[in-house]
């Protein structure tokens, strides 16, 4: 595809959460990915954008209006951490975890309005783990959920794929969407007795109605691209015979890298690349090309945002 | 962790005259593997799908030669005749432990909880048991898990988990493993509710204890192989 038609945001905002020293989850991650594209041949090309503000109805589609006012209340009251102490909080971080849920919508609006064909949203904080009640390891709200919601909601599209290829396994979007059949939730992810947050067991495949539209990939600790590649390709093609999506988004986290500090798996440059490539390759044989790509974690900022841009390139190189 | 905690309560139960129909009737109904008999209020015994499967087979046999169907047997067969009579039982004060004992020595998939005066209260299944475990060994909690060489249970334990606690973090359980015995190898496994177990290995590290590395440990499992 031309990398003009390609989306990415990255935005200032973000650095308005902060998080306490050492803290892996940190404003700097923006910065390693902003240097990545910075440095990338494609990084002139593509399509710039920055974040909106979701409104409160659209990250009402996931989280009760309770539970916003809470998380808005602990920030503004200065409270440094929300529900446990994972979650540190900043003043700031009301406003950037509405802007991180804004700006995958507005980019979700540029697909839709044919200004893109499919983007990358560098946000911070990331979502995944955000039940809808509760937040839980890093997260607040549950960005990729509410940006399938919106799909369906805003632009009625029946089918929505997540991809979501994080290290952890994204307990959230599974249980916000397990009992539904038009979202489909794959995730390939470090196996659960090894690792937080103790979900995403093979046996998971989705409940009543959503039965067979959860598929959970879950991977020993040590695992490297030999053995994930394939195991990923074929979950793919196994998807591929259930369920075509309309639309596709991808909870993209690079933690599961050979250095990241905080798992024990051992991917390398070419398992993000490969993702992309495959990703592209089912969104452009279904969903016309339509992937957004959202950023959840990754905390070995030395390769970042290289991990970042080789997922993309990928995609790019596919679709 | 005792027995009332995680027994099911309000346990089913047939009287002493009923017949085998109504004991299957009554497991199909309430969808159980174990009901228990009782006399006047009082406990006499505990009645499983094994004892029914068991007591159909002899039935089966008998109606053979008796020109009856095996639902004529069962409607005249008495449960007492089949049951596992003065079962061992369980007060709800009993501790999990001795629960587990039990199912250890015995072959029993349920034990009925009974008060003093032998009245029913609950069966503590095996599946209750494992439910039970799991919860307190905080299995289904949202943690990151790290095993720790450690020389002996209690100093050691102590500075690990005040190391723990300087973090600010919350431990959700912990255990202890003897994995060598020549020389003595003691594991202690922590589950800390928390994303990010990094700050509590690198306190513990500084401390010099040493943790278990989950990727080369994977490494050299699969070398068993
Ligand atoms: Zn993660």
């Amino acid at each position: 595809m031309d990398p003009k038609r390609f989306g990415f945001l990255i935005d200032p905002i973000y650095d308005a959460h902060e998080t306490e020293e050492e803290h892996p989850e940190c404003a700097r991650r923006i910065r390693a990915i902003q240097a990545g594209l910075d440095s990338h041949r494609f990084g002139p090309m593509f399509k710039r954008f920055q974040a909106g503000s979701a409104d409160m109805d659209a990250i009402q589609l996931v989280h009760s209006k309770e539970y916003i006012q809470e998380f808005r209340s602990a920030c503004q009251s200065g409270l440094s951490y929300f529900h446990s102490y994972d979650n540190c909080i900043s003043e700031g971080s009301f406003e950037a975890a509405c802007h991180a849920v804004g700006g995958v919508l507005g980019h979700l609006e540029a697909v839709m309005a044919e200004e893109i064909d499919s983007g990358f949203c560098a946000i911070r904080p990331p979502g995944h783990h955000a039940e809808r009640n509760k937040a839980m390891g890093f997260c607040y709200f549950n960005n990729v959920a509410i940006a399938a919601r919106y799909l369906k909601s805003r632009y009625s599209v029946e089918k929505v794929l997540i991809v979501d290829f994080d290290v952890h396994h994204g307990n959230g979007t599974q249980h916000i969407f397990e009992e539904e059949p038009s979202v489909f939730y794959f995730s390939v992810h470090e196996h659960p007795s090894f690792l937080f947050p103790g979900t995403g067991r093979r046996s998971e495949v989705g409940i009543g109605a959503g039965k067979g539209f959860t598929l959970n990939v879950p991977m020993p600790p040590s695992t490297g691209d030999d053995r994930v590649l394939p195991a990923f390709d074929y979950a793919l093609e196994q998807i591929t015979e259930v369920f075509k999506a309309d639309f596709v988004l991808v909870s993209a986290g690079f933690d599961a890298y050979e250095h990241d500090p905080l798992a024990h798996l051992n991917f390398t440059e070419k398992a993000y690349e490969h993702f992309g490539r495959q990703i592209g390759a089912y969104a452009r044989a279904f969903s016309k090309g339509r992937v957004i790509s959202v950023l959840e974690g990754g905390y070995f900022l030395p390769k970042l945002g290289d991990l970042c841009m080789a997922y993309i390139e990928g995609l790019v190189h596919t679709l | 962790m005792f027995v009332f905690n995680w027994m099911t309560s309000t346990p089913v139960c047939v009287n002493t005259q009923d017949t085998l129909l109504k004991a299957e009737e009554s497991m199909k109904t309430h969808q159980v593997n174990q009901i228990l008999v009782q006399d006047a209020g009082k406990l006499v015994g505990i009645f499983s799908d094994r004892d029914l499967r068991d007591a159909k087979t002899s039935l089966v046999y008998m109606s053979s030669f008796q020109g009856k169907t095996l639902k004529d047997l069962m409607e005249s067969a008495p449960v007492v005749s089949f049951m596992t009579k003065d079962p061992i039982t369980l007060y709800p004060t009993d501790t999990l432990e001795d629960a587990l004992s039990i199912f250890n020595t015995h072959r029993f998939n349920g034990l009925p909880v009974v008060d003093e005066d032998a009245r029913p209260l609950g069966i503590l299944t095996k599946t209750d048991l494992l439910r039970a475990f799991e919860g307190v060994l905080g299995i289904n909690a949202n943690t990151s898990r790290l095993e720790v060489l450690v020389a002996d249970k209690t100093s050691d334990t102590i500075r690990v988990l005040e190391a723990v606690k300087r973090l600010g973090i919350e431990v959700v359980s912990l255990l202890f493993e003897m994995v060598r015995k020549e020389p003595p190898q003691l594991v202690l496994l922590l589950r800390l509710a928390t994303i990010n177990p990094l700050p509590v290995r690198e306190a513990l590290e500084a401390e010099g204890f040493e943790i278990l590395d989950i990727r080369k440990h994977w490494l050299d499992l699969e070398a068993f192989d």
